[in-house]
C-alpha cells in the first residue's frame, strides 16, 4: 500500500499556514480584515484535508474509499492542529499575534456590545480563560477538532477526487 | 433469514449520529456552562465566532457563526436525508467537485458582497447559503459512505459458488 504520510504532512502544512495567516489577518486588522480573515478560517480547516486527499489520489493515481479519505483528512487535521498551535505560540511570543488574554478581552467586549448579560458574559469568559491559559490544552483541543473536521472533509474529498478508470485503493474495503 | 427492513449501513449511521450530535453540542453550548465554554473554545480553531455574526441561545452566542452553523446544519440534513430520498442520492453519484463548487458559489457571492460593502448580508442569507453548501456536501458524504458499505457487503459475499476440485481426492488415490 502506498505511504500516506507525505500527503498528510502536506495537508497539515497547508492547514497550519493558512490558519495562522488568516488568524493574523483577522486579529491585527480592522473590522473588514476580521470579517475576511475570520470567515476564511473554516476554509483552512477544510482545505488542508482536501489537499491531503488530492495529493494522495494524484500521486498514486488512485480512487480512495470514504474511509481512507476520512483517515487522510483526520491525520492532516490533527497534525495541522499541532503545527498551527505551535506556530501560534511562537507568533504570540514575538508579539506578532495578540496574546490569549487580549483575545479573551476582545471577545468579552464584543459580547457585551451585542447586549449580552454582563454577569453571564463574565462567567463564560472566566470559563474560557481556563482553557486558553494553558497552551497544552489548546493544542490537544486543536488536534481533536482538527481530526473531526478533517475526517468529514477527507471523506467528502474521496468523492471529489475520484479518478476515472483508476484502480481502487484498499481492495478489502 | 433476511430481515424485512434492512439495517442502515454502519459507517453512514455512525457519521450521521456524530454530525447530528456535533450540531446539538454547538447549539447547546451557551446552556452548558463550563462544558459549553470548552465547546466554544474547541470550535474557535475553525470559526471566528464573532458574537454579532452568531445565533444567540439562552443569552449567549452558539459555538459557530451563522455561516458555519448553516454548513453544519446542512451537512447533518443532507447526510441524514440522503438514503431516504433516492433521487437526492443520485446527485451524489455525479462529479462531486463541480456540484460542490456550484453550491459554494452563493455563499462566496454573499460573503464577497458583504466584504466589499456592496450589500450588507443578513443572518438569514449567511445561514441559507451556508446550508445550501452543507446539504450538497452531506449528500456526497452520504453517497461515499453508503457506496463504501455496499462495496464491503459485496466483498463479504462469494462472487460464485466454489468450484468442485478436478484433482482426485487423496482418499481415492
Amino acid at each position: 500500500m502506498p505511504t500516506k504520510f507525505p500527503s498528510i504532512a502536506i495537508g497539515a502544512a497547508v492547514y497550519a499556514v493558512l490558519s495562522v495567516l488568516l488568524t493574523f489577518v483577522s486579529q491585527t486588522g480592522g473590522f473588514m480584515a476580521q470579517t475576511i480573515g475570520g470567515c476564511a478560517i473554516c476554509l483552512a480547516a477544510l482545505a488542508g484535508p482536501l489537499v491531503a486527499v488530492w495529493h494522495y489520489t494524484s500521486t498514486y493515481s488512485l480512487t480512495v474509499p470514504a474511509g481512507t479519505g476520512a483517515g487522510l483528512g483526520a491525520g492532516a487535521g490533527a497534525l495541522g492542529g499541532v503545527l498551527s498551535g505551535v506556530l501560534t505560540l511562537v507568533l504570540q511570543a514575538i508579539n506578532l499575534l495578540p496574546s490569549a488574554e487580549e483575545q479573551i478581552a476582545r471577545t468579552r467586549s464584543m459580547m457585551l456590545e451585542q447586549g449580552g448579560d454582563p454577569a453571564q458574559v463574565d462567567q463564560q469568559i472566566e470559563m474560557m480563560s481556563g482553557f486558553t491559559g494553558n497552551p497544552a490544552v489548546g493544542i490537544v483541543v486543536a488536534v481533536v477538532i482538527g481530526a473531526v473536521v478533517g475526517a468529514i472533509a477527507g471523506a467528502i474529498g474521496a468523492s471529489v477526487f475520484k479518478k476515472r478508470g483508476a484502480r481502487m485503493d484498499d481492495p478489502a474495503v | 433469514m433476511t430481515p424485512l427492513v434492512p439495517a442502515p449501513p454502519r459507517p453512514w449511521a455512525l457519521a450521521s449520529v456524530a454530525v447530528v450530535a456535533l450540531l446539538g453540542v454547538v447549539l447547546a453550548a451557551p446552556l452548558l456552562g463550563g462544558a459549553g465554554a470548552a465547546v466554544r473554545f474547541a470550535f474557535s480553531h475553525v470559526c471566528h465566532q464573532m458574537p454579532e455574526r452568531s445565533l444567540w441561545v439562552g443569552g449567549g452566542p452558539v459555538a459557530l457563526c451563522h455561516r458555519c452553523l448553516g454548513v453544519l446544519a446542512g451537512l447533518a440534513g443532507g447526510l441524514v436525508a440522503a438514503p431516504l430520498v433516492p433521487r437526492l442520492r443520485a446527485l451524489g453519484r455525479v462529479r462531486a467537485g463541480r456540484w460542490l463548487a456550484l453550491a459554494a458559489l452563493p455563499m462566496a457571492v454573499d460573503w464577497l458582497l458583504g466584504a466589499t460593502g456592496v450589500w450588507a448580508n443578513t443572518p438569514a442569507s449567511r445561514l441559507a447559503t451556508g446550508a445550501l453548501f452543507g446539504v450538497t456536501a452531506g449528500l456526497f458524504l452520504a453517497e461515499a459512505l453508503l457506496a463504501r458499505s455496499a462495496s464491503a457487503n459485496r466483498t463479504e459475499e462469494p462472487a460464485c459458488p466454489p468450484r468442485p476440485s478436478l484433482s482426485p481426492s487423496p482418499s481415492r488415490s
